[in-house]
């Protein structure tokens, strides 16, 4: 699970989340270039969709994040087709809710904007081949983190949920095996059908 | 070949019915003396062995606890006439609420004295109790027909449907639109 849902977590922990996420979110509008709305918009159905599909796994279950996929072809503009997707899922499903918006915006594209500095500017110099163990790399490093944020806080807001938060700290060990997979395939294929579909240095770097 | 493996995933995605939710849900109704109810994941999974606790609608502490059995339901007992919140929690943060409305209960034995003929060795006038006590009967007994199609009625509420999806991605689609509209409004006073 990747969505927290309301009344779990501590106030300065929402007022934390939202505040650097709404900072994020202006810091990559103010970049964003007019050529990326189409993958955005693509990106964000993708992980809308995907998040509605969950895999049980022991007693939680874990849906796909995409978030390193995010990062490695969209850069910083990551952030709004996160933002867009998680509003959509709260309105529409119930899952998360507004009034964590924030956190939830944080613990995904956090890791996205990681991987969009560390792991895509390696990529698009990169061969096919290449490309696949990178992106295996970033969905990985995308599933780990953001394990790491999500279990992080829950354990800042609620010290007596540390036990329940290990065990969704293990849960997010298959699924950095899965999003590594899922992320590296689709990368590797991108660069070998469309690469131009992995915007370009200019603009989006961060 | 990738193109039809894509597209069967995306139907796979979108079409199969096993899609799960995260979302916890919690469902209750009033029978007679006893609130019964189930917890369950959005899309219809069941949650066994998740803390069910029951708390007065004024928020004050809990007033009883338990765990649902395998099928996912729990039932508490109650005897005081009012509103009540039962909370649902997987115990791997999802929680959920739902309450159960004053008017809902009928209790068998309603407030004290309220249906107890004040002189029971007289013969009732006009039959008063006997009337009350019907309609206790039949309030239980309709309730209790009732509360399968309210939990239908509930889980139908809370299926994700196709339209749903589809609907988000046409908002997706929509906002597109409109970035790239502003973007070629802004690009065009430019030059």
């Amino acid at each position: 699970m990747a969505h927290i849902p309301e009344g779990i977590l501590s106030e300065p922990v929402l007022i934390g989340g939202a505040v650097l996420g709404v900072a994020m979110l202006g810091y990559s509008l103010k970049r964003m270039p007019a050529e990326s709305i189409p993958q955005t918009a693509l990106l964000a159905a993708a992980l809308f969709v995907s998040s509605l599909v969950s895999i049980p796994v022991g007693v939680s279950s874990v849906h796909l994040l995409l978030n390193g996929l995010m990062g490695i072809v969209l850069g910083i503009v990551a952030v709004p087709a996160i933002l867009i997707a998680l509003v959509l899922q709260a309105v529409f499903f119930g899952y998360g809710g507004l009034v964590v918006l924030g956190v939830n915006l944080v613990n995904l594209a956090l890791p996205a904007v990681l991987c969009a500095v560390a792991i895509r500017p390696l990529i698009h110099n990169a061969s096919p081949r290449k490309s696949f163990w990178l992106g295996l790399l970033a969905g990985g490093l995308g599933a780990c983190m953001t394990g790491t944020l999500l279990t992080g806080s829950i354990m800042l807001s609620d010290p007596s949920l540390i036990p329940a938060a290990k065990i969704i700290l293990l849960t997010f060990v298959p699924l950095m095996a899965i999003e590594g997979v899922i992320t590296g395939f689709t990368v590797g294929f991108i660069k070998r059908v469309a690469p131009e579909l992995i915007l370009p240095k200019e603009g989006c770097h961060v | 070949m990738f193109n039809k493996t894509l597209l069967t995933i995306l139907s796979f995605l979108i079409f199969h019915g096993s899609v799960q939710a995260h979302q916890l849900k919690v469902f209750a109704y009033a029978e007679q003396d006893r609130i019964t109810g189930e917890v369950y994941f959005a899309g219809g999974q069941k949650l066994k062995n998740a803390r069910v606790s029951l708390a007065n609608l004024k928020g004050d502490d809990e007033i009883a606890k338990t765990r649902t059995d395998t099928d996912g339901s729990f039932s508490f007992p109650v005897n005081v006439r009012q509103g009540y919140r039962i909370s649902a929690n997987s115990g791997e943060g999802h929680v959920a609420h739902w309450d159960v409305q004053m008017s809902e209960l009928i209790m068998s034995e309603s407030e004290p004295g309220s249906l107890q003929p004040s002189n029971p060795a007289s013969p009732p006038p006009m039959c008063e109790p006997q009337s009350g006590k019907l309609k206790t009967l039949i309030e239980s007994a309709v309730s209790r027909q009732v509360a399968p199609l309210r939990a239908e009625l509930q889980e139908v509420r809370d299926e994700r449907q196709i339209q749903d999806i589809l609907g988000a991605i046409g908002y997706i689609a929509g906002l597109a639109g409109l970035g790239m509209l502003w973007f070629s409004r802004r690009r065009g006073s430019r030059l």
